[in-house]
């Protein structure tokens, strides 16, 4: 099977999905063909769909996200790229907004606002205490909002034709450590349904819960516990709304130990809901307290090792998985 | 004049009937058995002009103020009250309340977030943009949420995009209790409509009900044929105070009688008696109608079921 990078899989959903359904429109910062966005779409197809149906704009993040909405329960599909996940904050009253809009109409004569608001994590850079932010559980607390983190190229493909196609507000954030990174892409169409998990690594002694990058970073410290004879089971969620906590629990059932790798802020975060939710569900089965890795609830700093005191390390999950061993 | 003469009659008609409902929830919120508080838009009524302008395609944004939005668009009495009273039958089967929705009429509700609802505008007028079949949206807000953010990122982007989107302002002076000195470093709203590029009005007697509408009429033709947005200014007054029970410290008696004297309503009575576009019988049979209307609807309203505990869950994602 052909390889891609995971930018270019979000391209092809984008323009796929364009080309499918004229209702769907792409708007946000420099998504133009000259733009500087990730997910710019190529030139031949800015001229394909024309400035109507790509708007690109400047710095209007309360305008992308309402401005969609509005245009979305007007009965088109808009896809907005706010470029990092950090800009989504001051479109934060529209983007909570647009989960409520359609409960708050009671879902009378069945209205839905098809809109799909993209960013990407910008941790791991020099983006400090306002690009690193990870707001992840942000989005997830909030009602009437889906929310997928699509970690390889083949689920960031599927994933994001069914956010276009899903009638409800979706927020998509992928992660620039990732955007560059290859894997196999189908030619053919496929779609993935939310709500499913996948394995990313079988094993016996440890269950790891990660999303996006920390997948990658989880499956790396999985090598270096495999050394020591320790057997780390990753499960990816994808998506978090809605939440396939039955792999988990058939995992952890199975493990009887669990970390929780996420990198937002630690507190009311997304350990904390999964944690409880396992216990709920298994507290028998647990041999040791869940562990949960994730940023300190600290302004995140710019100098490297004071970054990585305060965010989800290859060290620290490893630590975290033999703390659940003792 | 050119606005015709039937058009005339609907606008007398949907006045008095939004003024007999508006009557009617000020009695209900001093009841204290309406669960959702009341806003009263009286004095302002001459709104109801530029609305009887749209057609059943047409979008539109409210206030909170926004009773005579939702009858000159077309919502039946019985979706009003008994969504304030927060029951099974309201339009939003009891979950919205003052959050009033019809999307089949185009009016898809307000968030409690003042101003917040601009740029929901602006994205009304991308789909009509793209869908090209000349709809337009008529967007209102009032002079204190005019100062929020969300303005400025919906009006420039209307602009640049030319979508067809009418801005209107209530400019009745106040923000809750802050008067627009406090609020304004401009008098006149209309003004900024230079910044943006597009034609600005203000409407300095907001309640001479065919000038507010004439200029409405001149601007959404305007848009429906593809020239871009535009601001209308009224200047005008709201009668009650901010919410019912707002004791308006802020404000004289003196006041609010000047005011009261240039009735929109009153002054438009007048002005169809005087070129026999109406009659006395005919004003009181329109009157008796509005009454009977609105008691039918307080009644349904009253006797209506609650929403069962279960409705709570049940909207929230769409299939
Ligand atoms: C974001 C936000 N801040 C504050 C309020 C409280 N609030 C409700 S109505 C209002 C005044 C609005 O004034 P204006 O827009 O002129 O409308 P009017 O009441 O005069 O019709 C305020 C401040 C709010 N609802 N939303
Ligand atoms: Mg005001």
């Amino acid at each position: 099977m052909r390889e891609i990078y995971l930018y270019q899989a979000i391209q092809e959903a984008v323009s796929e999905e364009m080309r499918r359904d004229e209702r769907v429109f792409l708007t946000g910062e420099a998504v133009g063909p000259s733009g500087t966005s990730p997910t710019r779409p190529p030139k031949e197809i800015m001229e394909e769909f024309g400035e109507h149906r790509v708007r690109e704009t400047g710095i209007v993040e309360q305008m992308l996200a309402a401005g969609s909405a509005g245009a979305a329960m007007a009965g088109m599909r808009p896809i907005v790229d706010f470029m990092m996940a950090d800009f989504m904050f001051p479109a934060w009253n529209e983007i909570m907004q647009a989960g409520l809009w359609r409960s708050g109409h009671g879902g009378a004569e069945n209205i839905s606002i098809p809109v799909v608001y993209m960013s990407g994590l910008m941790s791991y850079g020099s983006g400090g205490f306002s690009h690193s932010r990870a707001p992840i559980a942000n989005v997830w607390h909030g009602p009437g909002l889906k929310v997928v983190l699509p970690t390889t190229p083949y689920d960031t493909k599927g994933l994001l034709k069914t956010a276009i196609r899903d009638n409800n507000p979706v927020v998509f954030i992928s992660h620039r450590l990732l955007y560059r990174t290859q894997g196999p892409v189908p030619e053919e169409e496929y779609l993935i349904p939310f709500g499913e998990a996948t394995v990313r690594r079988e094993g016996k002694d440890v269950t790891i819960v990660a999303l996006s990058y920390m997948v990658n970073l989880s499956l790396e410290a999985a090598e270096v516990l495999e050394q020591e004879g320790i057997s780390v089971e990753i499960i990816d969620p994808r998506t978090l709304e809605p939440l396939d906590i039955n792999t988990i629990l058939v995992s952890v059932e199975k493990t009887g130990r669990l970390v929780v790798v996420d990198e937002d802020y630690i507190r009311c975060g997304i350990g904390a809901e999964i944690a409880f939710q396992v216990q709920e569900k298994l507290l028998k089965s647990l041999k040791a307290p869940v562990q949960r890795v994730g940023n300190l609830n600290t302004p995140i700093p710019v100098a490297s090792n004071l970054m990585q005191a305060v965010m989800p390390t290859k060290e620290k999950i490893i630590a975290a998985v033999k703390k659940t061993l003792v | 004049m050119t606005l015709p003469k039937n058009l005339l009659q609907k606008i007398y008609r949907d006045m008095i009937r939004t003024r007999t409902l508006d009557y009617q929830m000020i009695k209900n919120a001093q009841s204290g058995k309406m669960p959702c508080g009341w806003h009263s838009g009286l004095g302002e009524e001459a709104i109801v002009g530029p609305v009887s302008l749209l057609g059943k395609d047409d979008y539109v944004t409210y206030t909170h103020r926004g009773a005579y939005v939702w009858i000159a668009k077309g919502m039946e009495m019985e979706d009003i009250i008994a969504e304030f009273y927060a029951k099974s039958t309201g339009c939003a089967y009891g979950k919205g309340g003052t959050h009033i929705a019809k999307p089949s009429l185009g009016i898809f509700g307000r968030s409690g977030m003042q101003g917040g609802h601009l740029p929901l505008a602006a994205g009304m007028g991308i789909a009509a943009q793209m869908r090209g079949q000349g709809q337009v949206v008529l967007s209102f807000f009032g002079d204190g949420c005019a100062t929020r953010a969300p303005l400025h990122e919906a009006m420039n982007y209307a602009s640049i995009w030319k979508l067809p989107v009418v801005w209107f302002c209530e400019n009745n002076g106040q923000s809750m209790s802050v008067k627009q000195d406090k609020t304004w470093a401009i008098k006149d709203i209309a003004q900024i409509a230079g910044s943006y590029a597009m034609p600005g009005k203000t409407i300095e007697d907001g309640n001479d009900v065919i000038a507010v509408t004439e200029a409405a009429q001149e601007f959404l033709d305007r848009a429906r044929r593809g020239e871009g947005p535009a601001l209308i200014e009224i200047k005008t007054y709201r009668w009650r105070g901010h919410y019912e029970g707002d004791p308006m410290l802020y404000r004289t008696k003196q006041e609010i009688n000047e005011w009261m004297k240039r009735d929109p309503l009153k002054r438009f009575e007048q002005l169809l008696l005087a070129q026999n576009l109406i009659t006395q019988e005919g004003m009181q049979k329109i009157q008796v109608e509005a009454d009977t209307e609105v008691a039918k609807a307080q009644k349904f309203a009253e006797e209506s079921p609650d929403p069962l505990p279960e409705d709570a869950f049940n909207a929230i994602y769409a299939t």
